[in-house]
């Protein structure tokens, strides 16, 4: 079960025998390099190539959340990612998705990007060098990264899957209004519980 | 969606309740020859009471006890009889997420163990045996699922084997042969929520064994057929129902009732 904190047991470290062979197939492996952004730029649907250093650097905090079309998480929660931008960008946070699946192209991007209406761009990324750099298995991971290039927060927008509710955690905004207070979210880290992002 | 009990992803566990019903239409007889009833009647209901639980982030671990009810009418007698049946234990490892990966499918190791706690077919005492509720045998079976995405189309094949303890009855000493099951499930997923399913279900029992000596035309088949749907009203509550048949043709069954019914199921999901 998710709680409040968005913990939640993914993998015992005393896991033994064939449990642990199983869980190593299943990505839970130990020796994982920290979460970082990459280098390399990456075109987005607004017809521009973004360096994530870059961006992260023209703004005090970036947000960048990790987009799958076909996801019905990802649907369920494009009015709450439009209110955060509508809320946090006046404030100085810089906000983008990243289409890390394997089927990802501008052109497809750039049509989900003007259908939903997103303010910010979408990043193709089909060979998912940044889900890989930031720990990204899921659409709707989210990563915050402050001017220096640090990760701050990652995991779930919120405890709402499929569909939303009033009483959710807003781990994200919790997040950001902890961050621009100058303090440190807590919990830096939750689960995120969209679909399983398609990599080749 | 379309598996009753299984958890998706991100889901830490669910209860839920399962009904059954299904009139049987006739029978197939060692030879894979269709005999439709003359006269007699049978249905069958079934609830069951579902949970499962997910355990070690991969796996998920599913009980079902069942609540038996059968009706039968034969020319000048009617019989009804109910009772527990037998407690189903499952489990499931995803070794692999289907849709995780464009090469690879996702791949789950299925366990299930059957325990004889319904009435087993000597001890029933009423005059059609419509209170027997059980086997009488522990079952236990291994398997693998492949299942894969393709946009809103999700295809599964599942292959499992099952073995059976032998049972003693005044004397006799029976033990079914291994039995064996091939699953297909084509499914869609649709924009306003609800995912719909044809699957195909193939069970194969080789000979029994009667006291040491194989019985020659005991092996038992079935085909079935069945249309599934499920629907999540939000993230805590899902129902699922379907529609299902045993097709009545020359060797697609063999020492087996056909019969079609349907199921409703309501879950409770956190």
């Amino acid at each position: 079960m998710v709680n409040g904190r968005g913990e939640r047991w993914r993998c015992r470290p005393s896991c033994a025998g064939v449990v642990v062979l199983l869980a190593a197939l299943s990505g839970c492996a130990a020796g994982v390099a920290p979460p970082h952004l990459p280098a390399g730029a990456f075109p987005g649907s607004d017809g521009i190539s973004h360096r994530l250093e870059e961006e992260a650097r023209r703004a005090r905090f970036t947000v960048i959340v990790f987009f799958g079309a076909g996801c019905p998480v990802q649907r369920a929660h494009d009015p709450r990612l439009l209110e955060i931008a509508a809320r946090y960008r006046p404030l100085g946070v810089g906000m983008l998705a990243v289409d890390s699946e394997a089927s990802a192209d501008v052109a497809s991007d750039r049509r989900e990007a003007r259908s939903r209406g997103y303010p910010f761009p979408i990043l193709s990324d089909p060979e998912g060098t940044v889900a890989d750099a930031l720990g990204a298995t899921y659409a709707t991971y989210t990563v915050v990264v402050d001017a220096d290039g640090r990760v701050r927060y990652r995991g779930g927008l919120d405890s709402d899957r499929g569909h939303l509710t009033s009483g959710a955690f807003l781990w994200l905004r919790d997040a950001l209004d902890r961050l621009l207070a100058g303090r440190e979210p807590d919990p830096a880290a939750t689960h995120s519980l969209g679909c399983v992002l398609r990599r080749r | 969606m379309l598996s009753p009990g299984r958890l998706q992803v991100h889901e830490a566990g669910l209860v839920g309740v399962l009904f059954r019903g299904a009139g049987i239409i006739g029978s197939f007889d060692p030879h894979g020859t269709f005999v439709a009833p003359k006269g007699a009647v049978e249905a069958d209901f079934e609830e069951d009471v579902v949970a499962t639980l997910r355990v070690l982030g991969d796996g998920q671990f599913t009980l079902v006890a069942p609540i038996v009810e059968t009706y039968r009418r034969l020319p000048g007698v009617t019989d009804a009889g109910a009772g527990f049946g037998d407690l189903q234990m499952s489990a499931r490892w995803d070794v692999t997420d289907a849709g995780a990966s464009v090469r690879i499918p996702g791949i789950a190791v299925l366990a299930t163990l059957i325990l004889p706690t319904g009435v087993p077919l000597e001890q029933a005492t009423h005059p059609l045996s419509t209170d027997s509720t059980g086997t009488g045998a522990v079952q236990g079976g291994l398997g693998l699922a492949l299942e894969q995405t393709f946009g809103k189309v999700l295809v599964n094949v599942t292959g499992s084997g099952t073995l059976h303890t032998a049972r003693t009855v005044h004397g006799v000493r029976t033990l079914l042969g291994p039995s064996f099951n091939a699953f297909v499930a084509l499914g869609y997923s649709f924009a306003a929520g609800p995912v719909a399913a044809i699957t195909a279900s193939y069970t194969g029992t080789l000979i029994a064994r009667t006291n040491g000596v194989d019985e020659p035309g005991s092996a038992r088949a079935q085909l079935r057929f069945a249309l599934a749907g499920g629907y999540a009203f939000n993230d805590s509550w899902r129902m699922q129902a379907a529609v299902f048949g045993d097709p009545p043709a020359r060797h697609f069954g063999q020492n087996q009732p056909a019969g079609v019914g349907g199921s409703a199921a309501l879950f409770r999901i956190w």
